[in-house]
């Protein structure tokens, strides 16, 4: 809320500064986000009497304005249509900067020369009107800087966001009966005395209300014979400073009570009500009802209506109808003063996508005894703005009285949660700045029964009492202790921690870390191909774009542009991870199954563009090449590092038959016969299809069941005391032969004394027959309990020889 | 025969002096003091000498002989050492050139921020606790004391997949799951993505965040203070001031918001902190009785409070960045710089 200084203190004495005002609010609990000083920038702005005006003798559109300012006259050039003799006008001499930015000059206009202009609300920085120059009222002095003819004109802004709890504090009085508790000064609400004619309300209206849930009370009162017109320059100065339109007087008195005492009102023509009778009650099934800002609504069940003998007119504690708004010809007028129920009014204007002034004060808490009070100021206030005569009487339908319920607040309970000693006579004292009622207990115990004041529906339990202790007392002046408490062993961390080591096993293999949406568009999944057509997806209602519109069930959608992103930005090798969780909805269940995946995506280049690697480096398909593309065999190796980090065992790498990836270059990661993801070369297709080139390796794989399960116990193996012997095996296979499978083979013939075996060559190409590879084994004989013998070890390598060729059919190479 | 072993020793001292290279050196050690060298062969003759004589000649030709091999074996360090020194001084690479270095990446910062804050908690007390990130509404705002047609879900504009199930907006479901299968004192910290409907230079519809929860006997605004304080001094350094301000949060009661000075301009006032020199970083209190009421914990008995900040907030302070939405715009010049 934009809170005036000025309004402010016409209810708050105290001479404390802008700035000092805004601490104490602030910490007091209502924040003040800015401060903000106003008109103090119109020091070469006059007050002007306009003397004469002459037409512009070459523009006919044009007026030559004599205007007086205290002992000289000035000629000005003005266009504007509202120019009348008598009126005092505002002035900007030469030098004065305006508004919008504009500096006035000295020159001529179509020949007459102007030493200054006229200027419009707008161009003063003091209004939205520029459809003419701004009238001040008719006795204001002549020739006077602007700030010192009209003192209000300089003002601080203080804008407060104000929490959803204390709508109390949505008005000018609540903000400064908030400021006079906090900083112990004295408040004074404006007093005001009416003067009723004798004509009696009750003769000419009638209120029924039957929604008294919705509708606590409902204060009205009646004035006749007003005329509507602008407001004087001062009103309308407020509500723009307080962020309101000014429309005219009667609307404008309304949005001035509401902003000065925070009780919504809605001023009714009164000729526009049928049978002179206003019903409080529920809209009709599917009735539609047009609002004052012209727009068709179609109203949830159960709105609140205020309508009149035939029909409704007017949103309850929204906004008013177009059927019985005030016009300019409006002469008698009925004054709606209600409180509403907050849950009741934020459903209907929640489900219209409304939001008012009224309707947010409303959805805060009126104080429903603060209704009548504003009802009398309202009538005083229209009565001076717009003339006619009050009615006598008020009605007042106040079905449900509001009570507040005592609170006990136990001294102990106090400094306890508090933290720091309270006596009973602190804890009274605070209570009472806040004008809640204190008594002692008839029980005699250590304790205070408290009342809160109508307009805090906030105060009905202990704790609630508490903090306002805390509040007034200041949080700043609460001590700082720690507290205590017999501290375990943090076994909570496990999991976590290997996550993490995963994600650092990632990085020293080169990958970066991203972190993407965890929505995404709802047909990336399947038109990449990581679900099937038929696999469902957890869709939310609501999304912000089409963009970010399902939970991802997988982490690549978001992998494959991020990678775009980067190319677009020529980063051109690429390697990037992420761990995240995928959801999977649950047939029959709430909520979707969460899992945690780690999946990465490359593209590029195995080494940066370096001097080191330039010149060349021998594939293991026997080709040369100068940049070698990152392959298979990177990703692959990236996550052998993290199972071997992890301590996983029992795993292995079986071919896949993912369609959206190479056939011949992917693989799936199992362990304990569970597929835990794939890795691979995404197909040419694909590649294609997401509007990429050059070869992408992906993978994704379940995280949780190898941070959880598949962990080896470590046991310690001594150190080998006998040498090793090293034997090579240099074979000829077809291409299609498993290495694995080799090397497996040729371990289990080791009876015991094959320590290790290493693929340590590939090659494919010159000599080598078409279909066929050539691979070289290193293998490693040792034995735990002796030096090995030269035959012992050939008559094992000789076994392995022979095996490996007759089941793989490999010819040996020497 | 003793003037020819000590003529013997001081010829070969003379000519080692002129030796140029290691390969004579190694012929002339050889030569004299070989299994056929001259020492050798001088001391054959040995046998014609009297007994007694015999034992002073054998003893003085010893002593010659290790003399010698101590100035032939000083003598070939220094060749050894000046061949090297020679072969250095050919031997020459640019240092300045980069070294060779296989691919090295980077964590997200956001994750390393949460690591760091983890651990901090967690020396302070905290075990880690972790919750879905699709949440029922019942525990994103029913058990945290925010019922349907509350003003207070406008703070938290809310992602729907039904009526009753929702995208978490903050982790607080995680302290209300916590409660309900476990007994005071609880004590921890959950860190998390969450969601809001939002999205602009400060807003993103995804972000992470980290909460704390502490509720034993006797836990006081006072406790909540202690260990904040002890936060913002090992984290943002101490010396940092910080000020709780009074607030609302429906959980919470009293409530209160935390600033810092402002680590950019030190308080003195600037644009990150709106020239106020304060930086809101946290919303914390003490837990509202009624979430004890959901859990079945006894409110005369148990106290507690709670805490929450944006991890973004966080980074945003830490590293100077001013566009929540690059964190998740991957871009590796930004991943790369952290």
């Amino acid at each position: 809320m934009l809170v005036s200084l000025n309004w402010l203190k016409e209810f708050v004495e105290t001479d404390k500064t802008a700035y000092e005002i805004a601490e104490h609010l602030t910490m007091g609990g209502i924040e003040v986000e800015s401060v903000t000083h106003v008109g103090a920038d119109l020091k070469t702005v006059f007050t002007a009497r306009i003397n004469e005006i002459r037409r512009h003798p070459n523009d006919e559109r044009l007026a030559v304005v004599q205007v007086g300012l205290r002992d000289r006259v000035e000629e000005i050039v003005c266009g504007a249509p509202n120019l009348k003799v008598g009126d005092i006008a505002a002035l900007a001499v030469v030098g004065t900067e305006l508004a919008g930015g504009l500096r006035v000059e000295s020159r001529e206009i179509r020949g007459v020369a102007s030493p200054g202009m006229l200027c419009s609300e707008k161009e003063l920085g003091l209004g939205e009107d520029s459809s003419g120059i701004l009238i001040l009222d008719p006795d204001t002095s002549p020739g006077l800087p602007l700030g010192s003819a009209l003192t209000y004109i300089e003002d601080y802004i203080l804008e407060t966001s104000v929490t959803p709890n204390r709508g109390d504090c949505l008005s000018i009085l609540g903000t400064a009966r908030e400021l006079a508790a906090l900083i112990g000064a004295r408040y004074r609400k404006p007093a005001f005395e009416i003067n009723e004619t004798e004509e009696n309300i009750d003769s000419l209206l009638s209120i029924e209300c039957q929604a008294p849930d919705l509708c606590p009370r409902y204060v009205a009162r009646m004035l006749k014979g007003l005329k509507i017109s602008p407001s004087p320059f001062e009103v309308r100065l407020k509500l723009y400073r307080a962020g309101v339109r000014p429309i005219s007087n009667v609307v404008d008195a309304t949005n001035l009570i509401l902003l000065e005492c925070g009780q919504p009102l809605h001023a009714f023509d009164y000729r526009r009500l049928a049978e002179s009778k206003i019903v409080v009650r529920c809209c009709d099934d599917g009735e539609v009802f047009v609002t004052l800002d012209g727009a068709e609504r179609k109203l949830p069940q159960n709105s609140l209506m205020i309508g009149d003998g035939k029909r409704s007119v007017a949103l309850a504690g929204i906004m008013g109808g177009l059927n019985s708004e005030i016009e300019p010809l409006t002469q008698d007028v009925v004054i709606e003063s209600a409180c509403f129920e907050r849950f009741g009014i934020r459903r209907t204007a929640k489900a219209l996508g409304m939001s008012t002034e009224a309707s947010f004060r409303f959805e805060r808490g009126v104080d429903p005894e603060g209704s009548f009070w504003a009802a009398n100021r309202a009538a005083f206030i229209i009565q001076q703005l717009a003339g006619g005569n009050i009615l006598s009487g008020i009605i007042d339908v106040y079905t449900n009285p509001v009570v507040r319920s005592p609170v006990r607040v136990r001294t102990a309970k106090v400094s306890g949660l508090i933290g720091t000693d309270f006596s009973k006579d602190q804890i009274v004292s605070y209570l009472k700045r806040l004008e809640i009622v204190c008594n002692d207990m008839q029980s005699g115990e250590d304790a205070i029964s408290c009342v809160g004041p109508s307009w805090r529906w906030d105060l009905d339990r202990e704790v609630d009492m508490i903090e306002e202790v805390a509040r007034v007392h200041g949080f700043q002046r609460i001590p700082i202790s720690m507290p205590s408490g017999k501290i375990k062993p943090d076994r909570s961390q496990t999991l976590y921690k290997r996550a993490r080591l995963t994600a650092e096993i990632m990085k020293s293999s080169g990958f970066n870390e991203i972190v993407s949406m965890s929505f995404i568009a709802s047909g990336l999944c399947r038109e990449l191909g990581l679900i099937e057509q038929d696999e469902k997806q957890l869709h939310i209602i609501n999304p912000l774009t089409e963009e970010h519109s399902v939970m991802r069930r997988s982490l690549i959608p978001g992998l494959i542009s991020a990678l775009k992103r980067n190319l677009n930005f020529k980063s051109d090798s690429l390697r990037l991870f992420e761990i995240g969780k995928i959801f999977t909805p649950v047939d029959g269940g709430d909520l979707p199954r969460e899992d945690l995946v780690m999946s990465g995506i490359t593209c590029g280049v195995r080494f940066p563009d370096n001097w080191h690697y330039n010149r060349g480096e021998v594939s293991i398909y026997g080709k040369v090449e100068a940049r070698p593309e990152t392959d298979f065999y990177d990703v692959k190796g990236a996550i052998e590092n993290c199972l071997d980090g992890l301590g996983c065992e029992n795993y292995m790498f079986q071919t896949s038959d993912k369609g959206f990836l190479h056939p011949g270059k992917s693989a799936m990661l199992h362990a304990n016969n569970h597929s835990l993801g794939f890795l691979g070369e995404l197909s040419p297709k694909k590649v294609r299809e997401i509007g990429l080139t050059g070869k992408i390796q992906v993978f994704e794989i379940l995280l949780e069941p190898l941070l959880v399960e598949y962990r080896k116990k470590v046991v310690f193996k001594p150190l080998p005391r006998y040498p090793h012997v090293e034997r090579d095996l240099s074979i000829l296979v077809e291409t299609n032969c498993s290495g694995d499978d080799i090397k497996h083979l040729i371990s289990r013939l080791g009876h015991d004394i094959i320590s290790s075996v290493i693929l340590f060559d590939l090659y494919r190409g010159e000599s080598i027959p078409a279909g066929f590879q050539s691979m070289a084994f290193r293998i490693r004989y040792q034995s735990e309990d002796r030096t090995l013998t030269d035959a012992e070890v050939q008559e094992v390598h000789s076994h392995v020889i022979e095996s490996v060729s007759k089941r793989f059919g490999a010819s040996i190479r020497d | 025969m003793i003037n020819k072993l000590i003529s013997l020793k001081e010829e070969t001292i003379k000519s080692l002096g002129d030796l140029s290279d290691q390969k004579s050196l190694s012929e002339m050690r050889t030569r004299v003091l070989g299994r056929k060298g001259e020492l050798t062969t001088l001391l054959r003759t040995l046998k014609d000498f009297q007994p007694e004589e015999r034992s002073a000649i054998g003893k003085l030709a010893n002593e010659i002989k290790v003399d010698l091999e101590s100035r032939f074996d000083s003598r070939e360090k220094f060749f050894i050492e000046e061949l090297e020194q020679r072969d250095l001084e050919k031997e020459f690479i640019d240092v300045t050139l980069p070294g060779r270095r296989h691919g090295f990446g980077k964590l997200h910062v956001l994750n390393v921020v949460t690591a760091e804050l983890i651990e901090v908690f967690s020396g302070l007390g905290f075990q880690l606790a972790e919750g879905p990130e699709v949440e029922l509404d019942y525990y994103n705002f029913e058990a945290l004391n925010i019922p349907k047609d509350h003003p207070a879900r406008d703070m938290q504009d809310t992602f729907y997949f039904s009526e009753n199930v929702v995208l978490r907006t903050h982790t607080s479901p995680v302290q209300i799951r916590t409660m309900e299968k476990s007994r005071p004192p609880v004590r921890i910290i959950c860190p998390g993505k969450v969601y809001r409907r939002d999205a602009d230079i400060t807003h993103s519809p995804m972000f992470m965040q980290i909460e704390g929860l502490w509720v034993d006997r006797h836990v006081s605004l006072a406790d909540l203070k202690g260990v904040l304080t002890a936060f913002v001094e090992e984290y943002f350094g101490v010396g940092i001031g910080l000020r709780f301000r009074p607030s609302f949060f429906p959980f919470t009661e009293p409530s209160a918001e935390v600033d810092i000075q402002c680590v950019i301009c030190g308080g003195s006032g600037c644009r990150t902190c709106s020239f106020t020199g304060w930086l809101e970083i946290l919303g914390s209190g003490m837990v509202d009785p009624a979430l004890y009421g959901f859990v079945g914990y006894d409110p005369e008995v148990y106290s507690g409070f709670a805490f929450g900040m944006g991890i973004e907030r966080i980074a945003m302070l830490k590293y100077g960045i001013p566009d929540i939405r690059s964190f998740y715009e991957n871009d590796v010049r930004f991943l790369r710089q952290f």
